[in-house]
């Protein structure tokens, strides 16, 4: 194999990687803060995709700033759903948050699904204006929505990063993830740190969706895959562990792609689950202990 | 009357009055589309019974359908690849679902719930990967396999309806049996230790990891004997598009719907939600039944003041008080 | 009977040994490791070093159900009964499977003799939610005893209660006693200890600083330093 083929191999790992990171970390921050996991985070990524697309296709907006529009709008129906759904449940059996999951995954894809399958029939792909440009880096050429979706990625994680780290938002949150008895002693007001989390994890899968969009085509149920892909890289990376999102999914993208490579395409769905039965056969508790 | 018997009294009750019913619907309704609505729910509500049984054992399963479709394909498998008659595919065919869940079952033994969750959510899509990939050879990959039929030949279509309504009753009586007798034994009892606590179920002598592997590996067939009816009746056909969220979602609406912890539940759950998606479908069309479905389901489990579930324990509880011998008598 | 200890992260070099038929309390200031010990013993979280021998068993790397039906039963310090059940089934469970009942029938008559026994005859087929915290424990117990223990762990068993319901408790456990059990109380309560327990060991920062009957312990200066030291302010101290 020679050096631009490797190099292909490791840039497709980092975009599709760069999607599931994107992915499992909203949905890790989600369960830090909240402790409930959202099942429904392949759909929102759809619903993310799928605005971004509309934008683009019908107002002509160009696709990457239709993506931020699309996070505002999929971040808003985070909030709601945290608000008027997950915030009923808290003081009950854990186990209805896991219906009620059930219940979001039944009303959002079928929700888009009606909208979508009349007009669209089978799948749709985003389609930018960079569509046929490349970066000429001499040993390959990269296509221009590849440079601009890592980067557009890298900077929104290191945006995020900030925030958590620098803000006293983030600090709240973080606090919140912690102990949350504690932060509520410290005076934070965890209601509120539960809202914006959910919202905030809502708007990563949109972005993970619109990013995945424009590279793949996509349905309303498109979302399912990536986001099983997503719970086993937070598996792997720790449940909560942002910085085990961010690694592990750029690490399974990379994995994934050079499976695809070497093995074949039919085993690209398979490294997941492989890899995680692994681990589950070394250490049947998970790697890390929950809330780490 | 044998001790089973008695401590199942009420149950068998319950199996006989249904039995009478649905044999009255049938002798009274000849109408072949409510026949094989109902021969739906009869296959449904094993499933459920499935799910339900597993949940009874404190492992919520978010992949059931892994069960219902590899039931289908064992069966349908072995009836077309092996020869084998249709009517001894139907019982051999859920041993692969059997063996999934012990397999799964004992990956996931030590998984508290949201872990649980999460890997038996992708289970589906693992298997459907095995199934449409690694053994396409054998499953056709996506176009899917023709199941041979159960009915006996030369019948004509009204009498095949009727088969599949009495098959399907029967199994779903016989099942119900089986389940509620499970509950209420020993058996039963550890899963509902486990379910409740299992730091307090093993400081009592039971072995969590031995009852949760059985919980699976019974919840497998089970499940999987209703993907094998479902193939050989009703849909005639399997294809790996049974493997999606959907009928992973369904026998935890079932279940819901009638009342997790009983055996009755389940099938009760089944028939309501069931008849209430055929009468809305025809209204509103397919999307926004299921959506109608969800907010419902929503509702329920938000405005229940802590939600279904402990409503429902309580009158386990209850239940549970008379699941013994009844202590009233004794000094 | 005799069990003995080496090396953990919260205990380190604890070693002692229980006859059988004795009542041996564990006592130590907040923190001091009593509850890792009694989870070590039960194989909730086992020891890193050192051997737990009982009855001729090696209890090392066994899972805690084994450990029950060998012998050893436990109350847990905050009482978890299992909700979905009756206090009679909860008891039944044990009788079932620590205690090897013939079948469930048989199960539930064990389960009434033994909430008979602990004084809870009347609420058998109460749900265990709506129990005083007085009646939880002995639930506990009950369940403890179902699964026919000759070794019981009671983990603070008497915490929160009021002078005259203590002195129903030590009644209780005394006749636990001369039915046969052995048993290894960890107490708050250090006049509690000294009443009932034939011998007391004591516990600080996971290091054993003493053992011996109450007088000695009573006297034992070291003793005496942890309860009342400066870091600990004398509130645990009872006399």
């Amino acid at each position: 194999m020679d050096l631009a083929t490797l190099v292909r191999v490791l840039t497709w790992g980092l975009v599709t990687g760069s999607v599931y990171m994107l992915l499992a970390t909203g949905i890790t921050l989600i369960f830090g803060v909240m402790k409930v996991v959202n099942f429904a985070h392949g759909e929102l990524m759809m619903i993310g995709a799928f605005i971004t697309f509309i934008l683009a296709h019908s107002a002509g907006l160009n696709p990457y700033l239709a993506i931020f529009v699309s996070m505002i709008a999929v971040g808003l129906v985070g909030v709601v759903i945290e608000r008027f759904g997950f915030r009923l449940l808290r003081d009950g059996e854990k186990i209805n948050e896991v219906f009620f999951s059930i219940a979001l995954i039944l009303i959002l894809q079928n929700g888009l699904a009606r909208v979508f399958v009349p007009r669209f029939r089978e799948h749709v792909q985003i389609r930018t204006p960079y569509a046929t440009e490349v970066v000429d880096l001499g040993l390959i050429q990269l296509r221009y929505d590849f440079v601009v979706l890592l980067v557009l990625a890298w900077a929104i994680i290191t945006g995020l990063s900030v925030v958590l780290h620098r803000t006293r938002l983030g600090r709240d949150v973080r606090a919140t993830s912690q102990n949350r008895v504690g932060a509520m002693l410290m005076g934070i007001r965890a209601e509120r740190v539960d809202m914006l989390t959910f919202g905030i994890g809502a708007a990563l899968a949109a972005l993970a969706g619109s990013l995945y969009g424009i590279v793949n085509p996509f349905s309303p149920y498109t979302g399912t895959l990536p986001s099983i892909k997503a719970f086993a890289v937070i598996i792997l990376g720790g449940l909560g562990s942002v910085r085990g999102a961010v690694v592990g999914g750029l690490l399974y993208g990379v994995i994934e792609s050079a499976a695809t490579f070497f093995l074949g395409g039919s085993w690209r769905d398979a490294t997941a689950f492989v890899l995680l039965i692994l681990v589950l056969l070394t250490r049947p508790q998970g790697l890390f202990r929950e809330g780490t | 009357m044998s001790a089973w018997a008695r401590r199942l009294r009420r149950e068998l009750v319950v199996a006989a009055l249904m039995l009478a019913a649905a044999l009255a619907f049938l002798a009274a309704v000849r109408e072949l589309y409510v026949l094989q609505m109902l021969s739906f729910v009869f296959i449904f509500a094993i499933y459920a019974q499935s799910w339900n049984l597993v949940a009874h054992s404190g492992q919520h399963s978010l992949g059931h359908a892994a069960f219902l479709g590899l039931g289908s394909y064992g069966s349908i498998v072995v009836a077309t690849r092996l020869g084998v008659p249709s009517a001894v595919a139907l019982f051999l065919g859920p041993l692969v679902p059997a063996l999934a869940g012990l397999g799964i079952g004992g990956l996931c033994r030590r998984l508290r719930e949201a872990y649980f969750g999460m890997v038996t959510f992708g289970c589906t899509a693992i298997v459907q990967v095995l199934v449409v990939e690694q053994f396409g050879w054998l499953t056709n990959r996506w176009d899917g396999l023709d199941a041979p039929r159960l009915a006996p030949e030369g019948l004509e279509i009204e009498r095949v309806a009727v088969f599949n309504y009495v098959l399907g009753l029967a199994l779903m009586v016989a099942t119900y049996v089986v389940v509620a007798s499970i509950m209420r034994s020993r058996t039963g009892m550890a899963f509902i230790a486990i379910h409740d606590n299992e730091a307090v179920a093993a400081a009592a002598g039971v072995s969590v990891v031995r009852y949760r592997l059985l919980a699976m590996t019974v919840g497998g067939y089970i499940a999987g004997l209703a993907g094998a009816l479902n193939g050989h009746t009703l849909t005639r056909h399997i294809s790996p598009g049974v493997f999606g969220i959907e009928d992973s979602t369904w026998p935890v609406l079932y279940s819901i719907a009638g009342g997790l912890g009983t055996a009755e539940g389940p099938i009760l759950g089944t028939l309501v939600v069931r008849v209430f998606w055929e009468w809305a479908i025809r209204r509103v069309g397919g999307f926004d039944s299921l959506i109608l479905i969800g907010l419902m389901l929503a509702l329920v489990v938000t405005t229940l003041p802590r939600g279904i579930y402990p409503v429902l324990a309580r009158a386990v509880g209850s239940i549970g008080a008379r699941r013994l011998p009844r202590g009233e008598a004794r000094p | 009977m005799s069990k003995h200890f080496g090396g953990l992260q919260a205990l380190s070099g604890v070693d002692f040994e229980i006859q059988a038929g004795e009542i041996v309390g564990l006592i130590g200031p907040n923190g001091a490791g009593k509850s890792t010990l009694l989870n070590a013993i039960t194989g909730v979280h086992p020891p890193d070093a050192g051997t737990i021998r009982f009855d001729g068993h090696d209890l090392a790397g066994l899972p805690p159900d084994r450990i029950t039906r060998l012998g050893i039963g436990r109350t847990f310090q905050v009482p978890q009964p299992l909700g979905s059940l009756s206090c009679l089934d909860n008891v039944a469970v044990a009788a079932l499977f620590g205690g090897r009942a013939a079948s469930v029938e048989a199960a539930a008559d064990e389960a009434h003799a033994i909430l008979d026994f602990v004084g809870l005859a009347g609420k058998a087929l109460l749900p265990p939610q709506g129990l005083t915290i007085v009646d939880m424990r002995r639930l506990e117990l009950a369940r403890a005893l179902a699964t026919r223990a000759r070794l019981l762990l009671l983990d603070e068993i008497n915490t929160g209660l009021t002078a005259s319901e203590m002195t129903e408790a030590i009644r209780l456990i005394q006749r636990v006693r001369d039915r046969g059990a052995t048993i290894l109380m960890v107490e708050h309560l250090v006049r509690l200890i000294m009443s009932v327990c034939d011998r007391v060991v004591v516990l600080d920062f996971g290091a054993k600083i003493a053992e011996g009957t109450p007088d000695e312990i009573g006297r034992n200066p070291d003793v005496i330093r942890a309860y009342l030291g400066p870091q600990r302010g004398g509130a645990d101290a009872r006399g």
